[in-house]
């Protein structure tokens, strides 16, 4: 009987959340789910890039074709966006903050549902921890969601920048700016749907859960908060609670409020493990 | 002692059905020095029990698949999913499956780099694998395309994966072909030189040929014994098997033999027979003088209970 050649040492943690991560990253080029996700949101995109966000430089310029096209500008104050050297950023920005989260639940939807549920997660189980699991998947879908604002940001500017190529070093700043927003904003929701994946037998399920939990839970809230204005701070557990106020303000101020964002995540991931670490595989 | 494996009173409730009632055991290296578990294991333990006695539910808390409602247990010195059990514990889970959107190559290489190979050891584990199972073809096929059987095997390829030193094997050759469990009893037979083996099986008689330890789970609860030994000195047992059955004339004949204390002929061509050991050492002898005195011819002798008369009788 042949023995194995080499006996390996074990690996450390962060090389096996890497290896985890990386392998879920071929996962979305190889399953007709990933592939089919990738090329939704390909298309959205190019449809946004080549009407809104190519026509942004025309729709900002006159304030009463603004307001058409954004209805919910006379409830919001989006006036901020018309000082910005390139509009193309503008109506990106204001296209993505609203995009960009159910873009992450999307694709964040199974992390692990659909393995639990074939009893994948068993075979790993035996040589990774479940932490090194969850975290490695919950990083291969940030990694995913990033890449995808990188691009569109990217495609914006260099729409930008064939319109008008002056003013780049202005733009510079603005565009990692509203990069790390973009990227914040999305980060509970793909922890979100971490909890929601060791909770929910399925993606379908969790995703339903995302679509029907967060609105419910905020009409509730909002409901109560009639009665006693105090309970209105409860809105800070659910995610996107920041997104109005965070289109409003410029991107440098919303940055600076990514704390409610950030904590999000941390707890909802807190959550995730404690379930998680107790959960039949 | 450091034992291969330790539970003390492990309860499992499913709501109101307890799976496991208060099961205690400890599997030891057999030695007992306290060092024998940085030496390679070796050795089989059959765990059998009737449907529903809560084998499948041991077998998910030992590979740390599910947690006990209470009770402590311990492999190889730490409790279930402990970092230091990654790699040395492996598993054949039941109706397990593979991820189809990967090949099996994939996956097998993907296993093989969490337990610490190069990309390039784990191509060469992969290989070493699939072949141990014979399935050296399948590398680049999707787990769609392999048949039950095929699966079965592929995921005993996965739990063979680098040098585990405990390895448990949940119905192994449940659904196989007869040459491919022929295959795989001689695959466990042969490893089990270096590394220990807890085998959950209906089939006595494989059991039988791979193990020296059975624990047995009924209804909850666990009983522990080693195969082949006669609980008894004295009294000794031959199971012979005759090529015709037995009839009243052949039955008389082997009651008249000397130490005879009994002999149990409720399958037709199949005799228990229990005899002093003490008064008639060779009694295996005086039989097989007997047989072939009165032209009685026998299939199979085997000396000892079956695991199945351990078990059951």
């Amino acid at each position: 009987m042949s023995v194995p050649s080499t006996l390996p040492s074990r690996p450390q943690t962060i090389t096996i959340i890497w290896l985890i991560c990386q392998f879920e990253l071929v996962r979305v080029a190889l399953t007709k789910r990933g592939l089919m996700l990738v090329i939704a949101f390909a298309i959205s995109w190019l449809l946004l890039l080549k009407y809104p966000i190519y026509q942004a430089a025309a729709i900002l310029s006159n304030p009463n074709y603004f307001n058409d096209f954004f209805l919910f500008s006379q409830t919001i104050n989006l006036e901020y966006l018309l000082a910005w050297p390139y509009p193309e950023l503008a109506i990106y920005w204001l296209i993505a903050a609203f995009v960009f989260p159910l873009t992450s639940v999307l694709f964040a939807s199974d992390q692990l549902a659909s393995d639990h549920n074939r009893g994948t997660l068993r075979f790993i189980a035996l040589r990774a921890s479940r932490n090194q699991l969850l975290f490695g998947r919950f990083l291969a879908q940030l990694i995913i969601v990033f890449s995808g604002i990188v691009l569109t940001l990217g495609a914006t500017m260099l729409m930008a920048l064939i319109r008008d190529p002056s003013s780049l070093l202005a733009a510079t700043n603005q565009l990692v700016l509203i990069g790390a927003n973009l990227f914040v904003l999305c980060l509970p929701f793909i922890a979100l749907m971490s909890l929601f994946n060791c909770i929910f037998v399925s993606a379908r399920l969790s995703v339903m859960a995302t679509v029907i939990v967060i609105p419910l839970l905020s009409s509730l809230i909002s409901l109560a908060a009639l009665g006693s204005p105090g309970l209105s701070s409860l809105l800070i557990i659910l995610p996107g609670q920041q997104l109005t106020s965070l289109v409003q303000a410029d991107a440098m101020s919303s940055l600076n409020s990514a704390i409610v964002p950030l904590a999000q995540t941390v707890c909802y991931l807190v959550l995730a493990q404690q379930i998680f670490a107790r959960r039949a595989l | 002692m450091t034992a291969i494996i330790q539970c003390r009173a492990l309860t499992k409730r499913f709501g109101s059905k307890l799976a496991l009632n208060q099961v205690s055991f400890t599997l030891g290296t057999g030695s007992g020095e306290a060092d024998d578990l940085d030496s390679p294991l070796r050795g089989a333990t059959a765990l059998v029990g009737p449907n529903g006695a809560g084998k499948t539910t041991l077998f998910n808390i030992l590979a740390n698949y599910q947690q006990p409602s209470s009770g402590d247990i311990t492999l190889l010195g730490h409790a279930p999913g402990a970092s230091a059990l990654l790699g040395r514990v492996s598993s054949l889970p039941q109706d397990a499956l593979l991820d189809p959107a990967f090949t099996i190559g994939q996956q097998l290489t993907f296993y093989a780099k969490l337990q610490g190979y190069t990309s390039h050891g784990a191509q060469l584990e992969t290989d070493r694998v699939l072949a141990l199972v014979n399935l050296s073809e399948v590398l680049a096929l999707r787990p769609t395309s392999l048949s039950h059987g095929m699966k079965k095997r592929i995921a005993i390829a996965q739990a063979l994966i680098g040098s585990p030193q405990l390895v448990l094997l949940d119905e192994p050759t449940a659904g196989l072909d007869p040459a491919s469990a022929r295959q795989i009893r001689a695959l466990i037979a042969d490893l089990s030189e270096q590394a220990h083996f807890i085998i959950s099986s209906h089939n006595l008689s494989e059991l039988e040929q791979l193990c020296d330890t059975v624990l047995l789970l009924e209804q909850g609860v666990m009983s522990q014994q080693q195969i082949g030994h006669a609980s008894d000195n004295l009294v000794q047992h031959l199971n012979l098997q005759l090529v015709t059955p037995a009839d009243n004339e052949v039955v008389a004949l082997l009651n008249k033999l000397p130490g005879l204390i009994s002999l149990n002929n409720q399958q037709k061509n199949r005799l228990v027979m229990s005899y002093n050991g003490q008064e008639q050492p060779r009694f295996d002898r005086l039989l097989l003088d007997c047989l072939y005195q009165h032209g009685i011819d026998y299939r199979q002798l085997v000396k000892g209970k079956s695991l199945e008369q351990q078990l059951f009788d």
